[in-house]
C-alpha cells in the first residue's frame, strides 16, 4: 500500500502538519497556565500571565513576578513581549 | 500596554479597562551627539523614531512641536522597535528618538547620543504605559485582578525605594545589562517613578484629547468606560522582596 510515492508523500505531509500542530498548541501545557488567564484552578492559588515589554515603564510587572514566585498568594507570571506593535517592523508615520 | 493603544482598542470595541498605571516619567528624547540641536525646532527635516504612533511619546512630541511652532510634516517620523533605536542612532539612520528607558540610556552610555529632553521636563508625571485587563477577567475573577493591582502597586512602592535591588531583580527578565538599568533608575533618581500610579480622569483625558487631535482616535472616549479604579488599594506598602546579595 505504501509503495506508491504519492501515498508516502501524503502520509509524510499529514504527519508533518500534525507535528507542527502539536508543537504550536502544546497540549502538555493544558490545565496549567494556557492563555491570558488559566481559569478556575483546583487549588486556591491561581495563576495569571501578564504581558510586559522590557522597558522600565513595565518594571513593576517582572518585580511582581519575582515577588509572587515563592509566595503562597496568587502567582503573576510575567511574559516578555518584544514589541507593542506586532503588525509591522518599521513604517513611516503619516503626519 | 501603551496608553493610547489601550484607548484605540476600547474605541474599536475591545472590552478592556485601564486598572492602574505602570510608572510615571521614564522616557527620554535622544539626539545624535554630533547634532547641535537645542529644541525640536532644530530637528526640522530630520528623522525621528518613535516606538509606535499609538505611543504617548508620539503624542507628546506632536504637542511639543505644536508648542514650538514646528509643523507636523517638518519632522519625518518612523516607527522603530525600541531595542533597535540606539543602534540606528549610532549608525546615523535616524537623528533622534523618544522612547521608554533603558533604550535611551544605552545611547547615552555608548556615547552616540545625548539627552535632549527627559519626559519629566516636557510633561511632569508623564504616563506612557498602563495596566490593562479584559472585562471578562474583571467579571469572572475580580479577586485575582484586585490581587494583581495590589501586587503591582506594592512592587512599585518597593522599587521606588530599592532602586539598586530593583535593577538586579529585573535585569534577567529584561535580558539587559544590570548596569544600564541601574543607571536609569538612579541618574537622576527622578528619571522614572513608580508612585502616584492611580489613573486620573484628567491625565487620561489629556492623552485622549491629544490622540484625537493627532488623528490616532476618531472620537473622544468616555473615561468611565476606560478606567476602573475599584481594585486600587487604599494603603500601599512596599512588597516584601529579598533581592539577595
Amino acid at each position: 500500500m505504501l509503495r506508491s510515492p504519492i501515498t508516502r508523500w501524503l502520509i509524510g505531509i499529514v504527519a508533518f502538519i500534525a507535528l507542527l500542530g502539536v508543537l504550536r498548541f502544546k497540549p502538555w501545557n493544558r490545565g496549567s497556565t494556557g492563555g491570558l488567564f488559566s481559569g478556575q484552578s483546583s487549588s486556591t492559588r491561581q495563576e495569571l500571565k501578564v504581558g510586559y515589554l522590557p522597558v522600565t515603564c513595565h518594571l513593576t510587572c517582572p518585580v511582581t513576578d519575582f515577588a509572587t514566585k515563592t509566595s503562597t498568594a496568587n502567582r503573576f507570571e510575567s511574559q516578555r513581549l518584544l514589541t507593542s506593535r506586532p503588525w509591522s517592523n518599521q513604517s513611516r508615520v503619516d503626519a | 500596554m501603551i496608553a493610547p493603544l489601550a484607548m484605540k482598542l476600547r474605541e474599536q470595541g475591545v472590552p478592556v479597562k485601564i486598572v492602574y498605571l505602570g510608572h510615571r516619567d521614564g522616557s527620554t528624547v535622544m539626539v545624535r551627539k554630533d547634532l547641535p540641536a537645542e529644541s525640536l525646532r532644530d530637528l526640522r527635516g530630520k528623522t525621528f523614531a518613535i516606538p509606535s504612533k499609538y505611543s504617548n511619546q508620539y503624542l507628546v512630541i506632536r504637542k511639543l512641536m505644536d508648542d514650538q511652532g514646528v509643523k507636523p510634516d517638518e519632522i519625518r517620523f518612523v516607527e522603530l522597535p525600541p531595542p533597535d533605536m540606539p543602534g540606528a542612532l549610532a549608525a546615523r539612520a535616524i537623528d533622534a528618538y523618544f522612547v521608554g528607558e533603558p533604550h535611551a540610556a544605552k545611547a547615552e552610555l555608548d556615547g552616540s547620543g545625548r539627552v535632549l529632553y527627559h519626559a519629566k521636563d516636557i510633561w511632569p508625571h508623564f504616563i506612557s504605559c498602563v495596566l490593562v485587563v479584559t472585562e471578562k477577567l474583571i467579571r469572572e475573577r475580580p479577586e485575582v485582578v484586585r490581587d494583581l493591582v495590589r501586587g503591582i502597586a506594592e512592587s512599585g512602592e518597593w522599587a521606588d525605594g530599592h532602586r539598586l535591588e530593583a535593577a538586579k531583580v529585573v535585569a534577567p527578565y529584561f535580558r539587559q545589562d544590570e548596569k544600564v538599568i541601574r543607571y536609569v533608575l538612579t541618574q537622576p533618581p527622578d528619571r522614572v517613578s513608580y508612585r502616584m500610579l492611580t489613573p486620573t480622569d484628567e491625565d487620561l483625558q489629556q492623552i485622549n484629547d491629544m490622540a484625537v487631535k493627532a488623528g490616532i482616535l476618531e472620537k473622544p472616549i468616555a473615561m468611565k468606560d476606560l478606567i476602573d479604579r475599584q481594585f486600587i488599594p487604599l494603603d500601599i506598602k512596599p512588597a516584601n522582596i529579598d533581592a539577595g546579595e
